[in-house]
């Protein structure tokens, strides 16, 4: 099983060996910060507490707060 | 001339006379009767209060607090050397003032609290965020939402800049698209030099097709820019549960 994810950021795509991951959990095991990503999954934003699962088609970008 | 250009003084006719030809009389006439908010004087804001007036938008209203400072001059190009410690907002109008003397402009000296927000958002008919922070992006949010107003964002740090524009009844809220990154921010803005012009000019183009009825208004779509790279990558976004983070 495994959950594949785009980082746009550096425009590759990351294959992680889970069957269901947490937001949480997944921007934690690409080290990047929850507050400065957006997660997509199937287009859909989903937020920290959400899971992905297999099969999904999973998108994350940087956001950024500055002026 | 047109009939409609006949509302232009001679003197705005040849001032627009490369952008008459691309939005017409009448598009220059919508620029003309149309008034914009500016929340935030800083990198953003000063590409867009730029061009927000050197293009003939009637009215443009513009807040901020701050005053300048040495290290706002490496990216904020409304203001030089000899403005430093002087209100933002003040210099600003003089600056904007010389570049276009048609345009009415209102600057407003002011931290952005709600109570600011609510007098000016209801009598604009576009919103355009140049903040800094997310707090403060959605307490904007919060208003522009209130009163159904078209809020265009934009983001910026390093080489990397998000875009999209928000529209109550067509989009998600800012609040509901961005959730969980409210924490992020309020830190010293670090930032390369061309990233908030670069935003801040697409920020404009978004308020243009708007205010002119235009092409399509970046709606359900977040644009990505990587200065890297350099890359534009354009996201449609979905949200399906958004009434309890949208409605008051």
């Amino acid at each position: 099983m495994v959950v594949r994810v785009k980082i746009l950021e550096t425009n590759r795509e990351v294959k992680l060996d889970v069957k269901q991951i947490t937001v949480r959990e997944l921007l934690s095991m690409l080290g990047l910060a929850v507050s400065e990503h957006i997660v997509l999954k199937n287009s859909e934003v989903v937020t920290e507490d959400d899971i992905v699962e297999d099969n999904s088609e999973v998108v994350v970008f940087t956001v950024k707060s500055g002026g | 001339m047109s009939v409609e250009c006949k509302d232009l003084s001679s003197e705005e006719f040849e001032r627009y006379s490369r952008q008459i030809p691309v939005i017409g009389c009448e598009g220059q006439l919508r620029l003309k009767k149309s008034r914009v908010l500016v929340v935030g004087a800083g990198g953003l804001g000063s590409a867009v209060l730029y061009y927000l007036v050197a293009a003939g938008v009637g009215e443009v209203v513009f807040i901020d607090d701050g005053v300048v400072e040495l290290s706002n001059l490496q990216r904020q190009v409304l203001y030089t050397t000899e403005d430093i410690g002087e209100p933002k907002v003040l210099v600003a109008e003089k600056r904007l003032r010389a570049l276009n003397p048609h345009v009415k402009l209102i600057p407003v000296k002011a931290t952005v609290t709600e109570d600011v927000l609510e007098k000016y958002v209801r009598e604009v008919d576009v919103v355009v965020d140049a903040l800094d922070n997310w707090e403060t992006r959605f307490i904007l949010d919060k208003v522009a939402w209130r009163y159904w107003k078209p809020l265009v964002h934009a983001g910026v740090g390093e080489y990397y800049g998000q875009l999209t524009v928000v529209k109550r009844g067509v989009t998600p809220c800012l609040r509901c698209l961005f959730k969980g990154v409210e924490s992020g921010g309020r830190g010293r803005v670090v930032v390369l030099a061309t990233t908030p012009g670069l935003l801040g000019l697409l920020e404009v183009n978004e308020v243009f097709k708007i205010l002119l009825g235009v092409g399509e208004p970046l709606y359900n779509k977040i644009l990505v820019f990587n200065g890297r790279k350099p890359s534009l990558d354009i996201i449609e976004v979905k949200v399906s549960e958004c009434r309890d983070v949208c409605e008051d």
